[in-house]
């Protein structure tokens, strides 16, 4: 009889619901969102704590519990979400909020899986974010919203001022040389002869080095118009990179040894690294000998170095977040936890904490963020990080291709080609040191014209092989 | 009557209460055997099973995997050791050389950690960890040599190590084994009190224990943060590492994160479609459980997450437990499972871990409480069913009684009354004494009657009964109202022939309560009163014609102007009240007339207040004249002032015929002077219309007052209708002039600040100052110049825009709020000159700004190229510069760039709107463009609105931009934002390097 009576209920309030405007919650009937994102450390810290007072509050309030998991790296929750969304067995069911970078938001959107957030903002709201992480997110070229920009980074460099402060006193180099990347070869060089043959020098996120570095010099490697990618691979702009990298890495001015270049910077093995703002945050405050022995370190944050005579240019970069297709409850109540988060004080709030620069416009005025870190008693290493972060996305053009098929693929063979090549030459030299060749003449031969021409040949092999 | 009511209960009540007494009590009786016979409790306790067998099922999952998997180390820690031995032997050293030597223990556990991460990727653990029995880094006795490797996902594995994280180690492991350091990476261990149980316990229980077994001291550990800061938590299972002699080499364990038991716990329909959780945890003595992890929705709804011990409220029928969740304060029912994860006789036997099924106890309880439902339900319909029975049986016993009652209650009470028999005995006497009651009755009302007759009171009473057709009436009721026609019957009369005659008689109000009546001929007032009682209504009529009569004469004296006897001001405004209020269908076409005597003065002064006097009473008699049919009243105002309202007219002409006649008649009259001469009537009259002009009252005085002032101010002596366009033209004159005045005198006015911003830079570059007016009658600077323009006041304007502009960037600058180097676009007005003190007083105060200052000209048709010209001159000489504003628009066109030597030049925003649509405007831009920059002129684009007029704009290479799309003008400079600057040098990057 109650069956009935419900089914009744239910048939007639049928035709209201086709015309509700909005999706009605209940804080009586939860709706619990998995959200999967990549954070670790002091950014999950404030990540969960964040996700904790939305659940305490406007969650509780309005029947919405996110529960977030740690996937551990961005390549691990890529990895997973793969598995998830082609359903093969043992993968975990797909998350209802995920954080992916265009290219993988890209793929999971052509199996028709991502959800469009624009659907439930307003068109007011949407202007409130920067232009270029929206346009970033409209995947499909139209004004369906697929990536949610929450929080963003950039690259800028860091470089242990100990180290830094000993060399300069002796050989009087001058920060100033860090603006750009031959300044960068020059003191690397400098410090090598100093140091007795340290390197100085190293960068991961070997891609951003290439597109950012070809677009300065003016090609854009990938252009991608209507999700049509035309590659540009030009020589005279590749042989610019090449000199300015492969050079001195050949010649142990720059160096790579452990997996990543901060854990050279921590163990020692390298004076300054460019890196992303939201890792810059964990730049050491000490460096740890082979021998576990350890001294204290500052660091000196600077922006990202450009060529000479180009206009700067940055990396635009950090996931967004993705609402996987669902019930209009579920993908509501993302959307309206998405929205919390980004609001100015909250993505401050993460912001600040975490090393990520804020995603709306008013957030990333100067005097805002000035504001909000004095109130939070923020200065220091993190200050300065937010300064410069602040200060590139201000004044550097900030860039980021749009999502192509393939294009995972093709910026492997970005990220891989030059740096492998840099790393064969440095052993080739070594060798050829070995058998008795005098060192300089060993780096003419290893990255000279021919050199560069056999490269460039292979690299545009491997591009192709990619993009087919 | 009143006292029995208490007890008083109907028969049919008296009936129905035992039998639903009998229905209620086997109901009960069923719903008790229900309870006894434990319905109720078997599918209870059956959910209560199932949630036992989630829990069972579970727990013997987890169990294999932690004891079969993770906890199986001993393979491993067998080859560990056998490295270690075999380092030792290999440097000639023994065990205890570990102690001190740190180089040694960097060089064991290089080799060591190759098998740790094979380790890592069979069992299936997130973490690994060995630590030697030996210091860490040299001298730093508190240090302890080893490695902790982390995989976040054990469930996927990398070719390369790309996934493992180094959370302990020195850095040539992190090298060789190309293997990232963890955030919180540290070259070796270092233990604090607080979370390093996984380490110390099991050390104490080797030190206790005699065992040579090293898994008899496997130990499993409470989640806790390896590294401090680290929200990432994991629990571990640690066991020593022995070498053949028993000697404790170090330590070997695993670590799984809470995230990924919570993963585990996570899987299975229990809790990803039904509404379970699962809690791992350590059971206390007590009872209570200590939650290591715990996953699930419902979990997370009824707990908060910082709560680590779950306390049962109370054990349920098969050992469950019943839990209240801190989060709502609902109950949660919990079933229990052990884990047997240690050998009896083992170090840490007592430490009982358990796997705790949970599920919210109504959605446990879904199945009983739907049964419970349809139980209720039931009893409900039974009972329903039951009451309609027996009512309808004590109904059949009660009919004759109600029919009794109704031929009671219908009974004429004017005539005798016979009731019909029911049969039953007792009611039927009850009948008899009804009848015999009802014949005294009768009697007493006809003694009623008879002595109302006698009073002789000029009262007149009437009693109506709601539910009988006749109405009792007095005779002077009747005689009062003139009723003898109507025909009647012992003093009654028909209900319907009443109401006809109170509705034909009662037509004429004279106050609340008074009316008016033509009783044979002759005029009465009476005052009617009426009391509504239960079912009858009783009223009153009372003969007041005397007492009225006398208040009306009263009245009259009151309203009468003593001197001219018609009305006087009070009066007209009783009656016009009355006539545009009640009787305003009454109105029809109306004219409302305002007329002031011209000479009153000069008759009063001349032939003294006497002749003055005379002259009002005649002219009031005069005005007599426009009295016509009842449809005028004239009053007099005061002094020299008669207002006359003539209303009820059918059309405007014929009123206004009657006006002309009237007013040409009253001109031609006149009275003899005391010497004889005969003095005419001079009078000024407006009027007003209604409704055309107006529909209230007090507008209607107002417009016949204004048209009566308008004709005593150009041509006394005549009558003039209101006009409404002079009207509206007059006041808004009035009020503006004073408001433009008060402008002028008093500086009401402050300045705005539009942003320019320069294209080259991207970057702020100066404001144009727009002026505010602050009267509220003069909303924008167009009202103010126009109207000072036409009240010659606009050099006052000329001198306010420099001294208030330069004030007010002074006042921003003293401030803070606009910097020295910004630009300061300043309107000029070209007519008007200034003069040599003015220009000195700039120069005094403002000279520090002047080379800011842009003075910007417009070529207008009243030019005084003179002006012009020495404004410019003073202006370059004090270091500022010129621009030609409004540029395309009217008199500035390319003429004025040829004659007016200047810096800038800014294009109208009527050429600027659409600019990126229109073909024409583009065509123009473009040729502005060509000419201004062969000249060296800067171009500056006033009024963009939008993105795409700043692309074109820019496009066309105009040097500045102004507009609402970079920012408002505002009473503070304000910055210009970041993300426009930003599009701006995005846009002048496109344009400079097409090709990317």
């Amino acid at each position: 009889m109650k069956k009935m009576l419900c089914l009744l209920l239910a048939l007639l309030m049928l035709p209201l619901c086709a015309f509700a405007e909005t999706v009605k919650l209940s804080p009586d009937d939860p709706q619990v969102l998995t959200l999967w994102h990549y954070y670790n450390g002091a950014q999950q810290q404030i990540f969960d704590q964040l996700v904790l007072t939305f659940n305490e509050t406007v969650g509780m309030e309005k029947g919405i519990i996110i529960e977030p998991v740690s996937q551990g790296g961005v390549n691990d929750l890529a990895d997973k979400l793969m598995d998830s969304a082609n359903r093969k067995t043992g993968s975990d069911k797909m998350p209802d909020i995920f954080a992916a970078y265009a290219d993988t938001a890209h793929a999971v959107n052509k199996m028709g899986l991502v959800a469009d957030i624009a659907a439930y903002m307003t068109k007011e709201e949407q202007n409130e974010y920067m232009d270029s992480y929206m346009r970033e997110g409209r995947l499909d070229g139209n004004d369906a919203l697929k990536v949610f920009p929450i929080a963003k980074s950039t690259e800028m460099m860091m470089v242990n001022k100990t180290e830094w402060d000993a060399f300069a006193a002796d050989t009087g180099a001058d920060v100033s040389m860090l603006s750009t990347w031959e300044g960068v070869v020059e003191a690397a060089e400098m410090y090598y002869e100093w140091s007795g043959g340290k390197a100085f020098f190293g960068r991961d996120a070997f891609a951003n080095y290439i597109l950012i570095g070809s677009l300065q010099l003016g090609v854009e490697m990938f252009a991608v118009e209507n999700g049509e990618m035309t590659l540009n691979v030009n020589g005279d702009v590749m042989r610019r990179l090449w000199d300015n990298y492969v050079v001195p890495y050949a010649s142990g001015w720059f160096g790579a040894y452990g997996r990543y270049r901060s854990d050279d910077v921590k163990t020692g093995q390298l004076v300054a690294l460019v890196g992303s703002t939201s890792g810059a945050l964990y730049f050491p405050t000490e460096v740890t000998r082979d021998d576990g022995t350890t001294y204290p370190i500052e660091c000196i944050s600077l922006p990202l170095p450009n060529f000479e005579g180009t206009d700067p240019c940055a990396a635009q970069q950090g996931a967004g977040m993705v609402v996987s297709k669902s019930t209009p409850e579920k993908e509501y109540a993302a959307v309206v936890f998405l929205k919390w988060f980004t609001q100015e004080e909250n993505n401050i709030d993460f912001s600040l904490n975490s090393g990520y620069l804020p995603v709306k416009k008013t957030a990333n005025e100067p005097e805002v963020l000035a504001a909000a870190m004095d109130a939070q008693g923020i200065d220091g290493m993190l200050r300065e990080i937010i300064e410069i972060g602040s200060q590139i996305t201000s004044t550097y053009r900030l860039y980021t291709n749009n999502a192509f098929d393939n294009g995972y693929e093709a910026r492997q063979v970005v990220d891989t080609s030059m740096a492998e090549a840099a790393e064969r030459a440095l052993r080739e030299v070594e060798d050829l040191v070995n058998a008795g060749m005098e060192r300089e003449a060993a780096i003419e031969l290893m990255t000279g014209d021919d050199a560069f021409a056999r490269w460039l040949e292979d690299f545009r092999k491997e591009m192709n092989t990619a993009l087919k | 009557m009143a006292r029995n009511k208490q007890r008083e209960s109907t028969i049919f009540m008296r009936l129905l209460v035992p039998l639903v007494v009998i229905v209620l009590l086997t109901i009960g009786l069923l719903v008790l055997s229900l309870n006894v016979g434990g319905t109720f409790r078997d599918l209870n306790s059956n959910a209560l099973n199932m949630l036992d067998e989630r829990a069972q099922s579970k727990r013997q999952s987890l169990q294999s995997e932690m004891l079969g998997r993770w906890s199986n180390l001993d393979a491993t820690a067998e080859s560990v050791a056998s490295i270690i031995r075999r380092k030792l032997t290999v440097a000639g050293v023994s065990a205890d050389d570990m102690k001190t030597d740190a180089a040694l223990n960097a060089d064991i556990m290089l080799s060591v950690a190759p098998t740790l991460v094979t380790q890592l990727r069979a069992g299936g653990t997130t973490g690994i960890f060995v630590i030697l029995n030996g210091i860490g880094v040299a001298d730093q006795p508190d240090t302890w040599a080893g490695v902790y490797l982390r995989d976040n996902d054990p469930t996927t594995n990398s070719s390369t190590n790309s996934d493992v994280l180094l959370l302990r180690g020195m850095p040539p492991v992190s090298r060789e084994l190309d293997i990232s350091l963890d955030s919180f990476w540290k070259a070796s261990f270092t233990f604090n009190e607080a979370d390093s149980n996984f380490f110390y316990k099991v050390v104490g229980a080797v030190m206790e224990g005699t065992s040579s077994e090293a898994r008899h001291y496997g130990y499993w550990c409470m989640p806790f943060q390896i590294s401090e800061g680290d929200p990432l938590k994991a629990m571990t299972y640690a066991m020593p590492l022995f070498d053949r002699d028993g000697n404790v080499l170090g330590m070997i364990g695993v670590d799984m994160t809470t995230n990924y038991i919570i993963s585990l716990l996570n899987s299975g329909e229990f809790v990803r479609e039904a509404t379970g959780s699962y809690v791992l945890g350590m059971q206390q003595a007590d009872g209570s459980i200590q939650v290591a992890c715990a996953a699930g929705a419902s979990y997370k709804q009824y707990f908060n997450a910082e709560d680590t011990v779950l306390v049962p409220d109370q054990k349920l029928d098969n050992n469950s437990l019943s839990i209240t969740g801190s989060r709502n304060g609902r109950q949660m029912y919990a079933s229990v499972m052990p884990l047997n994860l240690y050998d009896s006789n083992t170090a840490f036997e007592n430490d009982q871990w358990v796997l705790v099924g949970m599920q919210p106890a109504e959605s446990l309880m879904a199945f009983s409480a739907q049964f419970r439902n349809v139980v209720g339900v039931s009893v409900v319909v039974a009972i329903a069913i039951s009451l309609i029975l027996a009512s309808l049986a004590s109904g059949q016993l009660i009919r004759p009684i109600k029919r009794l009652v109704k031929q009671v209650e219908s009974a004429d009470p004017g005539s005798e009354l016979t009731l019909e028999k029911t049969n039953i005995a007792e009611i039927d006497t009850l009948a008899n004494a009804i009848e015999t009651l009802n014949h005294d009755a009768l009697e007493d009302a006809a003694r009623f009657s008879t002595i109302m007759q006698m009073t002789g009171l000029q009262v007149g009473v009437f009693e109506l009964k709601k539910d009988e057709d006749q109405v009792f009436c007095s005779p002077e009721f009747v005689n009062m109202l003139d009723m003898g026609e109507v025909a009647r019957q012992n003093d009654m009369i028909s209900r319907e022939t009443f109401g006809r005659v109170m509705r034909d008689r009662f037509t004429n109000a004279y106050d609340e309560d008074v009316w008016r009546f033509q009783v044979r001929g002759e005029e009465l007032y009476l005052r009617y009163k009426q009391v509504e009682r239960d079912d009858r209504i009783v009223g009153t009529l009372v003969d007041v014609t005397d007492e009225i009569n006398t208040r009306i004469d009263l009245e009259r004296a009151r309203d009468i102007d003593a001197l001219t006897g018609i009305h006087n001001r009070r009066a007209f405004a009783r009656l016009t009240q009355d006539l545009f209020g009640r009787r305003r269908d009454e109105m029809g076409v109306s004219a409302l007339i305002m007329v002031d005597l011209d000479n009153l003065k000069f008759l009063n002064s001349t032939y003294g207040h006497d002749t003055g006097d005379s002259f009002i009473r005649a002219f009031a008699h005069a005005l007599g004249v426009f009295e016509q049919e009842n449809h005028s009243i004239v009053a007099r105002r005061s002094g020299d002032e008669f207002y006359m309202l003539l209303y009820g007219y059918d059309s405007r002409h014929a009123l206004e015929d009657h006006i002309d006649t009237a007013w040409q008649q009253v001109s031609s009259q006149g009275i003899v002077l005391p010497d004889g001469s005969f003095y005419r009537f001079r009078a000024s009259g407006g009027m007003a219309w209604y409704p055309d002009d107006a529909a209230t009252l007090s507008k209607l005085l107002h417009y016949a007052d204004f048209a009566m002032y308008k004709v005593k101010q150009d041509a006394k002596g005549n009558l003039r209708t209101f006009d409404s366009a002079l009207f509206n033209e007059e006041s808004y004159l009035i009020d503006a002039r004073a408001a433009l005045d008060r402008l002028i005198d008093n500086q009401l006015l402050h300045y705005a600040y539009q942003p320019i911003v320069s294209v080259k830079t991207a970057e702020l570059w100066g404001y144009e100052l727009l002026m505010r007016p602050d009267v509220p009658e003069l909303k924008n600077p167009g009202a103010v110049l126009r109207l000072a323009k036409e009240q010659g006041k606009l050099h006052h304007i000329e001198r306010l825009t420099w001294f208030c502009g330069l004030e007010s960037a002074r006042v921003m600058m003293d401030r803070g709020l606009l910097n020295r180097d910004m630009k300061l676009f300043i309107n000029s007005i070209a007519s008007q000159k200034m003069d040599l003190t003015e220009r000195q007083h700039i120069i005094d105060c403002y000279t520090d700004l002047l080379p800011q200052v842009v003075l910007e000209v417009t070529e207008a048709e009243d030019n005084n190229k003179g002006f012009t010209e020495r404004k410019m001159k003073f202006i370059r000489g004090n270091g500022g510069e010129v621009a030609i504003d409004d540029y395309g628009t009217g008199y500035n066109s390319e003429l004025a760039l040829v004659e007016i030597p200047c810096e800038y030049v800014k294009v109208d925003a009527s050429f600027v709107r659409d600019v990126d649509k229109d073909p024409n405007k583009q065509a123009l831009v473009k040729n502005l463009m060509s000419y201004a920059k062969a000249r060296g002129i800067a171009v500056l684009a006033e009024g963009v609105e939008t993105r795409n007029e700043m692309e074109t704009m820019i496009g066309f290479g105009v040097d500045y931009l102004q507009g609402f799309y970079l920012g408002m003008p505002r009473e503070k400079p304000q910055q210009v934002l970041q993300s426009i600057r930003m599009e701006i040098r995005d846009i002048t990057w496109r344009m400079q390097h097409p090709q990317a």
